[in-house]
């Protein structure tokens, strides 16, 4: 594995740097050949059967963890959280006594299926580094269903990942909410009614792609952040003609401008942070969060003040010089400024074990003499990434009404040594660690070889 | 005593000795630089400093073998990355020693002392017989335990910088390896001649021929970065055909040769993360291979073999093996004292009286996610584990 063994862990925002990996993207809302509305992938809710959780451990992201507590669930969603709850006929009951539930895991920045594995020419496929403006192009456009690694995040309890393109780009492309349900398209997998997002990107990848390795703007900071002014100036005056072809790249940022679409912004540094925050007020608008954001501790009270989220690794540093004041306290920092924090993998290794990056991180701020309860640091990879996405109102916690998005654990889902047993996704079971059956991936059929 | 140091007596601690199974409420005592004595019933000697080590955990100072930590400061700036010469400079350099550049002072090292690290098998980058790896102790100074301690050679990657192997690799990896353990036979039997000028000429330099004719005399191990199952078994009958003694780096599918590498009883560092099918010589990679491997009697070794920066997550890599079936102890084991014996440091990585007194402390379980590395001492003396990060949290945390 040369790549996987040496390198292992640049993918995504670092891996860039090399590759020269992706941007985000974003489309129009309703261009004229706008795609019909998405649908559950899994089987409409209505034919989920209902479901109780018996006995567990329940953390439900949005109050204090619950003792031998039950989940019931129907038409796909949380009906109830609490203890004794009642079997209806036709109810299936499984015991899940000693075992943990939480949340559905979230995470708020993938590169599976645009970046998936094997690493190939052709699986290649989340950076369009071929101008630094790409507000028209989508991830899910590029999203190969077949990802193996989509199988290992939904066994560490991952139900829901946000895939951008890129950050090689200024603005790289339209990201996209997904549900990790078996399917043949990005578009079966959408989580209904998730906002659109734009990744857009600050710092050293947009300057080693255009300027240092094609001597092209931007080569700076300061271009950087000229051309993106320009860019939402003349998108803030756009005006589709009718009668005349719609301008879709122009017609995303005219978008953006109006807040209609959620910005992600990867961004390390604290400087260029308020850069952006500047210029984005410029505009009447700020982006929805910071990605990879290291710094963010260092501006925690500017980000809270602006309510603009941050997303986050546990222990990411040092790859990159704007990764060099990274610090492992920064998710607990940031938490107790009341700025809403996630956790993400931008790997496909790392996202098989988000809860262990929420458990490394809860431990740097204890570490560090910062209380961190475990039910906030349970929110870094649910509820708050939820938020962040946008996707709140349905996924993210265990509340009634919510999207039956759930996983029993083994045991402390803060435990190196916990398993996601089973996994649902609106209530259907779309995981089960002791029938583990055929690869998912018809790519790996065949190839996992005999034990 | 024999120095004028005072001995430490950490009492009360579960102790993992890096062999076998944990002793619950024991002493450890320091002498200088060793370890004098470890037990239940050991008493602390007269006039020794006591630390109260109840409730906590010891273990032997975790080895990261086959890292880079020490060679670089930040991975993506070239002007801070030592030891990764270009494949095109000379892909066979064997008289390269990364000990000549390892960097104490480099960014990486505290980060990794932080997670419990205090030795490293450092191996020099690039090239396809990279260069010779250094053990060495994370310390400021005298940092140096053995200049050359294996000698790494690339299969699967050329090593350094990410990025498409040179076309057809393997084959003219193997290619050139045989012919360089070829070159080398031919030296060993024929150096008076080599000397002056009477033999063929060969294909690497005296230098080259000098480190290589430590490796057929079984004296200098080699690691052998290669993941693919076939690949395994060339690995296999080259070190067969030339007497070498080698160590399987990398090996994602390992696994399938189980019972060939426990009867040649050839060692596999293998890496927890490195689960997927991230490319056409690891497609069955699998979570439990060290599981696999142990069960069929082969030495395994753990390790983070990502960039150094991860290095601190060598103890959650074994407990993500733990999670997969490994035993604990041989997770410990195969942080410890497997590879001190491996590469023959033979005073490391255990806690026995007269070993070297690397030790950490920490408060829980050291392959936990929730837990972390409270003090150390290498070589007997307590040595900071506060880095940069802490330093900057400290500063911004009281704004």
């Amino acid at each position: 594995m040369s790549r996987g063994v040496t390198f292992r862990g640049l993918t995504g925002a670092v891996l860039l740097a090399w590759a020269a990996f992706g941007c985000a993207v974003f489309a129009s809302q309703d261009p004229p050949q706008a795609p019909p509305p998405a649908k559950s992938a899994v089987a409409p809710a209505a034919a989920a059967a209902p479901l109780l959780l018996r006995g567990a451990t329940v953390m439900t992201a949005a109050g204090p963890t619950l003792e031998r507590a039950d989940v019931r669930v129907e038409n796909g969603r949380i009906s109830r959280v609490g203890a004794n709850l009642a079997a209806e006929p036709g109810v299936a009951v499984i015991d899940v006594a000693g075992r943990w539930i939480t949340p559905g895991i979230i995470d708020p920045h993938s590169h599976l299926g645009v970046y998936a594995v094997p690493a190939t020419n052709s699986t290649a496929d989340g950076n369009e580094m071929t101008g630094p403006f790409k507000p028209d192009i989508r991830a899910e456009d590029s999203f190969w269903p077949q990802d193996p690694a989509i199988e290992r995040a939904l066994a560490g309890g991952v139900t829901t990942i946000h895939v951008l393109p890129g950050s090689a780009n200024l603005v790289g492309g339209q990201g996209v909410s997904l549900r990790l349900v078996p399917a043949l398209s990005a578009r079966e997998m959408r989580v209904p009614d998730a906002p659109p997002t734009m990744k857009m990107a600050c710092g050293e990848n947009p300057m080693r792609i255009y300027g240092a390795a094609k001597g092209a703007e931007p080569q700076t900071r300061m271009a950087e952040v000229a051309m993106l002014r320009q860019k939402l100036e003349n998108a803030r005056a756009y005006k589709p003609e009718s009668g005349k072809a719609l301008e879709f790249s122009t017609d995303a940022l005219a978008r953006v401008v109006r807040g209609e679409i959620l910005v992600q912004n990867h961004c390390y540094r604290a400087d260029e942070m308020l850069v952006r925050l500047d210029l984005f007020a410029e505009f009447g608008t700020a982006p929805r969060a910071f990605h990879h954001a290291v710094e963010a501790y260092k501006i925690r009270d500017r980000l809270a003040r602006a309510g603009v989220g941050a997303v986050v690794w546990a222990d990411w540093a040092g790859l990159k010089m704007e990764l060099v004041d990274a610090v492992p306290a920064n998710a607990a920092l940031l938490d107790q400024a009341g700025v809403r924090v996630a956790l993400h993998s931008d790997s496909p290794y790392d996202i098989q074990r988000l809860n262990q990056e929420a458990a490394k991180a809860m431990a740097a701020g204890r570490k560090a003499g910062i209380p961190v309860g475990r039910e906030a640091a349970l929110r870094w990879i649910t509820a708050n990434p939820a938020w962040i996405l946008g996707i709140d109102a349905r996924t993210g916690t265990l509340e009634p009404g919510k999207d039956a998005d759930l996983v029993v654990w083994s045991g402390d889902p803060f435990s190196v040594y916990a398993h996601a047993e089973q996994v649902y996704i609106e209530g259907r079971r779309v995981y089960d660690r002791a029938h583990p059956g055929a690869p998912r991936s018809d790519f790996e059929l065949g190839l996992r070889g005999a034990k | 005593m024999k120095s004028l140091v005072l001995a430490i007596a950490l009492v009360g601690a579960t102790v993992y000795t890096g062999e076998g199974p944990p002793l619950h409420g024991a002493t450890v005592v320091i002498d200088a630089n060793r370890i004098q004595g470890v037990g239940t019933k050991l008493r602390a000697p007269e006039g020794a400093k006591r630390i109260d080590a109840s409730g906590m955990v010891i273990t032997p100072g975790l080895v990261a073998v086959a890292t880079r930590v020490g060679t670089l400061d930040i991975e993506l700036e070239p002007t801070s990355v030592e030891a990764t010469l270009p494949f095109s400079a000379d892909p066979v350099r064997a008289a390269l020693r990364a000990a000549d550049t390892y960097n104490p002072a480099s960014f990486t090292v505290p980060i990794a002392r932080a997670g419990g690290i205090t030795s490293a098998l450092v191996v020099p980058g690039g090239g396809q017989i990279s260069g010779q790896a250094a053990w060495v102790d994370l310390t400021d100074k005298d940092w140096l335990r053995r200049g050359s301690a294996a000698l790494r050679v690339a299969i699967d990657a050329p090593g350094g910088p990410p990025g498409p192997p040179p076309a057809g690799v393997r084959s003219a990896a193997f290619l050139r390896l045989r012919e360089t353990l070829a070159d080398a036979r031919l030296y060993r039997a024929n150096r008076g001649p080599f000397l002056s000028n009477k033999l063929r000429e060969l294909s690497i330099s005296a230098a080259d021929l000098e480190v290589l004719d430590r490796a057929l005399a079984r004296e200098l191990i080699v690691l052998v970065e290669v993941n693919r199952a076939s690949d395994i078994r060339t690995v296999v009958e080259i070190a067969s055909d030339y007497g070498i003694r080698v160590v399987i780096v990398g090996g994602a599918e390992a696994w399938q040769h189980a019972a060939l590498l426990a009867r040649e009883q050839i060692p596999v560092v293998l890496d927890p993360f490195d689960d997927l099918p991230a490319n056409f010589s690891a497609l069955s990679s699998r979570p439990d291979a060290a599981a696999i491997l142990r069960k069929a009697g082969v030495r395994v070794m753990l390790a983070d073999l990502g960039s150094p920066h991860f290095a601190h997550r060598l103890r959650q890599a074994a407990g993500n093996a733990v999670a997969a079936g490994l035993p604990y102890d041989a997770a410990i084991a195969s942080l410890t004292s497997v590879p001190a014996q491996v590469f023959g440091i033979a005073d490391a990585g255990s806690i026995r009286a007269g070993a070297v007194a690397n030790l950490v402390l920490w408060n829980g379980d050291p392959l936990e996610v929730t837990t972390w590395a409270e003090r150390m001492w290498i070589r007997g003396q307590e040595i900071s584990l506060e880095t940069r990060q802490d330093l900057l949290t400290e500063r911004y945390k009281q704004r």
